[in-house]
C-alpha cells in the first residue's frame, strides 16, 4: 500500500467512526447490551447463547449499516460531483479506494473496543466457551467483511441504492430455524461447533481479501487479480468445508 | 386544466434507483414459493418505498430555490411523477403475488402507505439540507425498521411481523405512521424564506 493510501485510511476511518449510520449502529450495540445487562441483573443464571444474543444483534446491525457508510464515503466524490476533478490528483483512483479499504479497519477496532468490555462483564456472569470466543471474532470478521462489500459495491455498481439493497437482501436470505444447504455461506451463518466456527472465520477473511481484490480490480491496481483468487479460493475451501460438515446429505443443515 | 409540466419534471427525477427497484420487484413476485406468505410483498413494499426515496432529489434546486413556485408546490409535482407509478407498481405486485383475503391486502396497503409516508418524511427533511439527500433515505428508513424491532411486539411502532391485536393492529400502527409521515414532509416543505 501507497503511502497516499495509508493517510487517506487514517481520514477515511476517522470520518467512519463519525458518521452518523455508525453512530447509529452503536447505538444498537449498547440497546443490546443494555439488554443483556438485564438479563443478567434480574434472573439467576444467563448464557451468552440465550441471553447475550440481542448483543450479537445489534453488532450485526452495526455491520450493516457500517456497509452503507462505507458505500457512501466511496461515492462521495460522485454525489459531490467531483470524479473528473478527482482524476487530476497525482494520486492514483487505486490509492483512494486503498484509503478506504484500510479505513474499514478503523470501525473494526472501535468494535474490538467497544466489545472488550461486553466481553469482560459477561465473563463476570457466565461461564465463556471457546465457541463464544469464536463468535465475537467471527463478529468482528463480519463487520470488516461488510465494511469493505461497501468500497466494493460502490466501485463496480456506483449507485447509492444498492447497499441498502444488499443489506435487505442479506437480512432477508439469513439463516433462520429451518435452513437450506446454501445458508451455511451466509455471512450472518452462526455455527453450533468449534470447528465449523473456525472455518466460517476463515471463510469470512476469504470473502473479505476477495471483496477487497474487486474493489481495487476496477482501478486497476497492481495484483488485485492475486487478490480476487486467492481470497475466492481461501472462501471457496472454507464454504466446502462448510457445506460438506454442516450438510451431509441432503435437506437441511445444521448451521 | 393548469399545464404542470410534468415531462419537464419527470427528465429531473433520478429514475435509476426506481427502475432497480422495479426489477428486484419483479423478480421477488415472479420467484417461484412453495408458500406464498406476505415476506415477499413487504420486500416489495421496502424497495419501491426506499427507491422513492429519491424523488426529491432535484438537480437544479438550487436553481428553482429563488423562483416564485413553492418549495411544496415543487415537492408535490415531483411527488406525483414518481408515486403514480411507484403506486401502480404496488397495486401490480399486489395482485400479481396474491394475498390471504382482503384483510391482509388492506395490511399491506397500510405497510406500503406508512413506509412511503415514512420515506417522504426523511427525504424532506433532510432535503432541507442537502440537494441530493436521496442517498440518506433507504440507509435512514433501515435504521428507524431496525429501532423498531427493539421495542416489545406489543409496543412495536412499525411492526413487520405478527403483534398482539393481529392484522387491525398491525394495520393501525403504519396508517399512523403514514400520518406522521405525511405531516413531517409538509412541515418540512415550508418555505424556508417565510416568516
Amino acid at each position: 500500500m501507497s503511502q497516499a493510501a495509508r493517510a487517506l485510511g487514517g481520514l477515511e476511518g476517522r470520518r467512519l467512526l463519525r458518521h452518523p449510520l455508525f453512530l447509529t449502529g452503536t447505538g444498537f450495540v449498547l440497546i443490546g447490551t443494555a439488554y443483556f445487562v438485564r438479563s443478567s441483573l434480574v434472573e439467576a443464571t444467563v448464557a451468552w447463547d440465550d441471553d447475550a444474543w440481542t448483543i450479537g444483534a445489534g453488532f450485526t446491525f452495526l455491520g450493516l449499516l457500517a456497509m452503507i457508510a462505507t458505500n457512501l464515503a466511496a461515492l462521495r466524490d460522485r454525489r459531490a460531483g467531483a470524479v473528473e476533478q478527482h482524476e487530476t490528483l497525482p494520486v492514483a483512483r487505486a490509492s483512494r479506494t486503498g484509503g478506504l479499504l484500510l479505513g474499514v479497519g478503523w470501525p473494526v477496532a472501535a468494535c474490538a473496543l467497544l466489545f472488550a468490555p461486553i466481553w469482560l462483564f459477561a465473563a463476570s456472569k457466565t461461564e465463556l466457551s471457546a465457541l463464544d470466543l469464536l463468535h465475537a471474532v467471527d463478529t468482528l470478521a463480519l463487520i470488516g467483511t461488510l465494511g469493505v462489500l461497501g468500497v466494493a459495491i460502490a466501485r463496480w455498481l456506483p449507485n447509492p441504492f444498492l447497499a441498502p439493497v444488499a443489506a435487505w437482501g442479506l437480512i432477508l436470505t439469513s439463516p433462520a430455524e429451518a435452513n437450506s444447504r446454501w445458508h451455511a455461506l451466509s455471512p450472518f451463518a452462526s455455527a453450533e461447533s468449534v470447528d465449523l466456527a473456525a472455518w466460517h472465520l476463515v471463510y469470512l477473511f476469504g470473502l473479505a481479501i476477495c471483496l477487497a481484490g474487486a474493489a481495487l480490480l476496477r482501478d486497476r491496481a497492481p495484483r488485485a487479480l492475486v487478490a480476487v483468487i486467492a481470497g475466492f479460493g481461501v472462501a471457496g475451501v472454507a464454504a466446502g468445508v462448510m457445506l460438506v460438515t454442516a450438510c451431509p446429505g441432503p435437506g437441511r443443515c445444521q448451521i | 386544466m393548469p399545464d404542470l409540466k410534468l415531462l419537464a419534471v419527470a427528465r429531473t427525477v433520478p429514475w435509476l434507483p426506481l427502475g432497480i427497484a422495479t426489477a428486484l420487484a419483479v423478480v421477488i413476485v415472479a420467484w417461484p414459493v412453495k408458500d406464498p406468505g406476505p415476506t415477499g410483498l413487504q420486500a416489495v413494499a421496502i424497495l419501491l418505498a426506499s427507491a422513492g426515496g429519491f424523488a426529491l432529489d432535484d438537480p437544479a434546486g438550487s436553481v428553482l430555490a429563488a423562483s416564485p413556485t413553492s418549495i411544496l408546490r415543487r415537492r408535490l409535482l415531483r411527488l406525483l411523477v414518481v408515486w403514480v407509478p411507484v403506486g401502480l407498481t404496488w397495486a401490480l405486485a399486489l395482485a400479481v403475488r396474491g394475498t390471504d383475503g382482503l384483510e391482509e391486502t388492506r395490511t399491506l396497503t397500510a405497510m406500503f402507505a406508512g413506509l412511503v409516508g415514512l420515506t417522504m418524511a426523511i427525504a424532506g427533511v433532510i432535503g432541507r439540507r442537502r440537494l441530493r439527500g436521496g442517498a440518506f433515505v433507504a440507509p435512514a428508513l433501515l435504521a428507524l425498521l431496525f429501532l423498531s424491532t427493539v421495542f416489545p411486539p406489543r409496543w412495536r411502532p412499525l411492526p413487520m411481523g405478527d403483534v398482539p391485536g393481529g392484522l387491525a393492529q398491525i394495520t393501525l400502527r403504519w396508517s399512523v405512521a403514514a400520518m406522521v409521515g405525511a405531516v413531517v414532509f409538509l412541515a418540512s416543505s415550508r418555505d424556508p424564506a417565510a416568516r
